[in-house]
């Protein structure tokens, strides 16, 4: 991990999703420290200079690719107390600090093997770094990528454009919407159903070797691992970004 | 700088660096350089208001740990070398230290260092790149330097390889480039780790390119000799973020933890991770993963490298300037002395200017070294001269590849003259004359 700095940055700029679903985009004077996709940042709103303590703050994954020098994006779930309070104070033009960058839920090449990124809801987040980032140097990644992107309702997909811009550019990638409680008049492919370990791996093409990426809510990650691990997949080929 | 504080104490702030200034002045002064009578360093600290400065600055933080100054020393060392992580430390020597433990971390698995594993290094040179060899039960593996460039010998380096090296661990001497192009080739075919100990040339280059960016780990200092100083200091560099994260982790009492001082649940995961056979939950901030010290800089350090680093650029092209006036003035006397040598990829930012009397030279060392100091030069002997003929080395494991004639050589027949940026051209003619008088009556 390189070593983490902190920077104030101005909000630019927020998409709102939802009403409990929003993504902030950032820009700062300083130079944006480097860091890979699936990191992760700090972020607080409350006073801050460097002479005095990190105050309280809140861990998000970094959505934007590294290969953006001049902005940097999370998105965020109105959860608890903090959360809320994110989405009452910060507005455009607000200035915070941030730390960065934390984490090794990075996604390394498997070779000739699967990759298998699963999402759960805004699990979403550490992955479009990566998919932000393999869409613009496409010789970096060869192994075949596959994204299962499971949501309870279709307005928490998020980023469709970007993930179906890259299937458009990448040869080795494909995903697959799966919505719990759909509206019925999407006009995108998904399936009608609760991500599940069993359907995923049902289409793999060779499951025992994959690589899996969990990323998503708590409880999500720790089922999915127990079945994996049940199916005599290694520890070390289970990755996942959990937070307390 | 950028000022903390409210209003109110960033006018104080204000007004007592402007007493610094004052102060620096009054200072300065005193300082001129009277032939014969101030004595010619051999190296120093070099510096101006800016180090006060930023020093009272970060005293008046009073954050006594790594903070803010860390942080911005950090970056501007990551900037300077094109490297991703520093990890500051409280000497080169720490540096040194932590650089080798971390290659015996058991996260390395395989590749991990193993007591018994041999390292290959030189005598010829200074005990803190060989201590942490000897402290991690590795075994050293002595080989010969060449006399004009002090670094290890291409051939014995070859020839020093074995079914139980396992690393590569050098200093390039005097800020004096040793063959990474070798060094890297057997790194390669051999699996080798490499460490460079870049605390005597920090701004040196190989192929254009800054020492201290090849190897696996490279490590320097920030004593008041080398080129850059925090009084004490020192860092461990490196591109490879697994090898920074064991590096941290052994630097910080061998913590997994990697929170700063005064931060918690940084990684977000404090209370829910069970390692070792610990319960399920311990608090993360006491959980060790190796068995390591307390080696960290304070922030109060940190503001003075801050400064330091901004001069940087300008120290560098200095010692090279004062080797350059002294290779010039001295080479006349190449009959008596073997002048300094380079490697036609190097570029280095010397630390010293270094010379050994010819084995038919009529006068000794001792002789001329007596007569430099008497006149108020100040002159070292490279290091530890032979570290095996050292006491505290009389009895340590280690294997020898061939004689080390030369290193016994240098011991006997080597010393250097300074180049830091404290010297100047009058300084430099002084040494020169004093040299002219010496040879012409011996």
């Amino acid at each position: 991990m390189v070593s983490p700095r902190k920077i104030p940055v101005t909000v630019e700029r927020i998409i709102e999703h939802s009403d409990d679903l929003r993504t902030i985009v950032f820009k700062t004077d300083k130079k944006i420290p480097r860091f890979k996709p699936g990191q992760f940042l700090h972020l607080t709103i409350d006073p801050y200079n460097p002479s005095i303590h990190w105050p309280e703050s809140r861990v998000f994954s970094i959505v934007t690719s590294p290969l953006d020098t001049n902005s940097l994006s999370i998105t965020i779930a109105k959860k608890g107390v903090y959360t809320t309070r994110i989405f009452s104070e910060l507005k455009e033009g607000s200035k915070i600090w941030i730390k960065m960058p934390y984490g090794n839920f990075t996604i390394k090449s498997n070779g000739n093997s699967e990759v298998v990124l699963i999402a759960g809801g805004t699990g979403i987040t550490p992955f479009m770094s990566f998919i932000n980032t393999i869409v613009r140097e496409e010789k970096l990644f060869l192994s075949p990528i596959k994204l299962f992107y499971g949501v309870r309702n279709p307005e928490l997909l998020i980023f469709q454009n970007e993930v179906e811009s890259c299937k458009r550019k990448m040869k080795n990638f494909v995903y697959s919407y799966s919505i719990q409680n759909p509206r019925g008049n999407e006009t995108f492919d998904y399936h009608h159903e609760i991500l599940s370990i069993e359907k995923i791996w049902g289409v793999l093409k060779n499951p025992c070797d994959a690589v899996y990426y969990l990323s998503g809510p708590p409880e999500m990650i720790r089922s999915f691992k127990k079945l994996l691990l049940r199916k005599e997949i290694s520890p070390d080929q289970i990755q996942f970004d959990a937070w307390e | 700088m950028h000022l903390e504080g409210n209003d109110e104490e960033r006018s104080i702030r204000k007004e007592i660096f402007k007493l610094i200034n004052k102060f620096y002045a009054l200072k300065m002064e005193k300082s001129a350089f009277i032939p014969g009578e101030t004595v010619i360093r051999y190296a120093g600290r070099v510096y101006d208001e800016k180090e006060l400065m930023f020093l009272v600055d970060s005293a008046l933080d009073f954050w006594l740990t790594e903070g803010r100054y860390a942080e911005e020393f950090e970056a501007s060392i990551a900037d300077f070398l094109g490297v991703s992580d520093v990890l500051l430390t409280n000497s080169g020597s720490s540096a040194n230290l932590i650089a080798l433990s971390a290659l015996t971390s058991p996260k390395l698995k395989a590749n991990r260092l193993v007591p018994g594993d041999e390292v290959i290094t030189v005598a010829a040179g200074f005990p803190a790149t060989i201590n942490p060899i000897i402290q991690n039960n590795l075994i050293p593996v002595f080989i010969d330097v060449e006399i004009g460039t002090y670094n290890a010998v291409k051939d014995l380096l070859v020839e020093s390889i074995g079914p139980k090296t396992k690393a590569i661990f050098l200093a390039h001497t005097l800020g004096n480039p040793f063959d990474l192009n070798t060094v890297m080739k057997l790194k390669e075919e051999f699996n080798l780790w490499v460490i460079e100990d870049n605390c005597d040339s920090l701004g040196s280059k190989y192929q254009n390119k800054l020492t201290g960016t090849f190897g696996d780990l490279a490590t320097l200092s920030f004593y008041p000799a080398h080129h850059i100083t925090t009084g004490e200091g020192g860092a461990v560099v490196t591109n490879n973020e697994e090898l920074a994260s064991i590096v941290r982790s052994f630097r910080d009492w061998g913590r997994d933890c990697y929170c700063k001082g005064g931060e918690n649940n940084t990684c977000g995961l404090r209370f829910s991770q069970q390692l070792g056979t610990l319960p399920l939950g311990y608090d993360h901030k006491y959980i060790y993963s190796h068995i390591g010290y307390n080696l960290k800089l304070t922030d109060m350090q940190a503001a003075i490298g801050c400064a330091q680093i901004q001069k940087l650029p300008e120290f560098i092209e200095k010692r090279k300037n004062h080797f350059k006036l002294l290779y010039n003035g001295l080479s006349k006397f190449e009959i008596d002395f073997y002048l300094p040598q380079t490697l036609d990829e190097s570029d280095p930012s010397w630390f010293g200017f270094v010379l050994t009397l010819k084995e038919d030279s009529p006068f000794t060392r001792e002789m001329l070294v007596k007569y430099l100091n008497s006149n108020l030069i100040e002159t070292r002997f490279l290091f530890g001269g032979n570290l095996l003929r050292q006491p505290a080395y009389q009895n340590i494991a280690h294997r020898t590849v061939g004689s080390l004639e030369k290193t016994d050589y240098i011991m006997n027949n080597t010393f250097f003259l300074g180049v830091y940026p404290g010297l100047d051209s009058s300084k430099i003619n002084y040494i020169l004359s004093k040299f002219e008088s010496f040879m012409e009556s011996n």
